[in-house]
């Protein structure tokens, strides 16, 4: 007799996924984020080649990412974040209009069932995040229209938008003279993010001893695990498994 | 037993899927990772990958990308010492947690949950976060598990549900929101064999834990 079935069941039911189209730059779009989010030995020069290779025709690349954001599923959270991350590293004035619509845009309301689980607040307010981290960059380099969006953007809903953006404020050479500004932005309670420090985490609290945290009777697992094999061989393995 | 569907994949560039699953396909890895990692493989069977581990677009690759990298993304990635950082440290950490190791449905966006034992992913976990986000969920589900339940109800300025419980209290309660944002901190500080940009992503995904995760935000800015 069969063994019943113990756990759930999957079906296979995919469609491709819409980041790009037919656009002329489309193509190049595609190869710069498959080239920025590849890896081997030279993962940084690929990266770095890749934005070199944006920063030829900005408008045109710009149009064809904030074309491929709008076809985006708005629940395909990586791809925003991967064509905003592309937008910021170009790091051209050209791309603020798009930075700062993803970065002022209302973060949706909750739409998950359990968001202690998965929170697509969460994930929205991160593709935001990563939107203030280019208007920054503008920002410490003198750009008054990226303080400007800045400064509408501490008055996000936002936590996470409104703290992004008071330090990219502070950063800027006007930091010390806007502060009072800041201050009157913010409700009291949440003037701790003047307090907060930039800090590598080599500086950050770490776990004192994690041993002590294991469960009781846990048992190491006693072989090794194999050296890291980072070449593409296609190998399809053989699928039985202890 | 429930049944569900695939959803609709991104792109597998930008989760790391690509730069990940070729390297996982790799009988002697595989062979390591199941037992150490404790899958129960009546629970990746129908349909979740235990019949096709390098495909990428199922649960059994995607989880498999997660401890590759939890094991690799160190430079000197033999060393598992418990003083060293938790870049080393953290696979170590979910080898010796980790009970039973189960892929199911949940509700379509769940995640993950560590009950009697066991730890359960989601659909959510395999096809809503990146490689580095579904390691971020391993070390803090292997942190429940040590039993460390959270401590504090989520502050005023939070975008999880103000006022509920799910927080931790404060960065040095060393619970499961400090694991995954401390694993995911070091993965864009020193991690190694990865890209630039999934290190980029860990970085905003970390400080958005680090801003909205704890009652007393810990004071950092990444």
């Amino acid at each position: 007799m069969d063994k019943p079935q113990v756990g759930d069941r999957l079906h296979s039911n995919q469609r491709p996924a819409v980041v790009t189209g037919t656009l002329t730059h489309d193509e190049r779009l595609r190869d710069v984020l498959a080239a920025m989010y590849g890896a081997g030995p030279d993962a940084q020069g690929q990266h770095d080649k890749a934005v070199e290779d944006l920063r030829r025709d900005r408008r045109e690349m710009m149009v064809a990412i904030i074309a491929a954001y709008g076809r985006c599923p708005a629940g395909d959270y990586p791809a925003r974040q991967a064509l905003v991350y592309v937008a910021s590293v170009m790091r051209d004035v050209g791309a603020l209009p798009f930075l700062a619509s993803v970065a002022l845009m209302e973060v949706p309301q909750e739409a998950s069932s359990d968001p202690d689980s998965f929170s697509t607040v969460a994930e929205e307010t991160i593709i935001r995040m990563s939107a203030l981290d280019g208007i920054s960059y503008h920002a410490s380099h003198g750009d008054k229209e990226a303080t400007e969006i800045l400064l509408r953007c501490v008055e996000s809903r936002a936590f996470s938008v409104r703290r992004a953006a008071v330090t990219g404020l502070l950063a800027t050479e006007q930091g010390k003279k806007l502060r009072p500004r800041l201050e009157a932005l913010l409700p009291k309670e949440q003037h701790f993010v003047f307090d907060l420090k930039q800090t590598h985490v080599k500086e950050a609290i770490q776990v004192k001893d994690p041993r002590r945290h294991l469960v009781e009777g846990y048992q190491e697992f006693g072989e090794s695990k194999p050296k890291a094999r980072v070449t593409r061989s296609g190998r399809t393995p053989k699928t039985k498994k202890k | 037993m429930a049944t569900c569907s695939v959803p609709d994949i991104a792109d597998k560039n930008v989760t790391g899927d690509n730069l990940y699953g070729p390297i996982i396909c790799d009988q002697t890895f595989v062979d390591w990772a199941w037992p150490a990692y404790k899958f129960n493989s009546d629970y990746w069977k129908n349909g979740f990958g235990f019949d096709d581990v390098c495909n990428t677009d199922l649960p059994a690759a995607r989880t498999l990308s997660a401890l590759w990298l939890l094991n690799y993304s160190a430079e000197d990635y033999m060393n598992e010492d418990w003083g060293n950082s938790c870049l080393h440290w953290g696979c170590r950490y979910v080898r010796d947690q980790v009970g039973d190791l189960r892929a199911m449905c949940g509700d379509g966006s769940a995640i993950a949950r560590t009950t009697g034992g066991h730890i359960e992913l989601y659909l959510g976990c395999f096809y809503s976060k990146d490689v580095a986000g579904r390691a971020e969920t391993l070390m803090h589900e292997s942190r429940h598990q040590g039993g460390k339940p959270h401590d504090a109800n989520f502050p005023s300025w939070s975008g999880f549900p103000v006022g509920k419980s799910g927080a931790d209290s404060t960065w040095g309660y060393e619970g499961a929101w400090m694991y995954g944002a401390l694993y995911l901190w070091w993965f864009y500080a020193e991690g190694t064999r990865t890209t630039t940009a999934l290190r980029q992503a860990a970085r905003v995904r970390a400080q958005y834990v680090i801003d909205n995760a704890f009652a007393t935000h810990p004071g950092y800015v990444i």
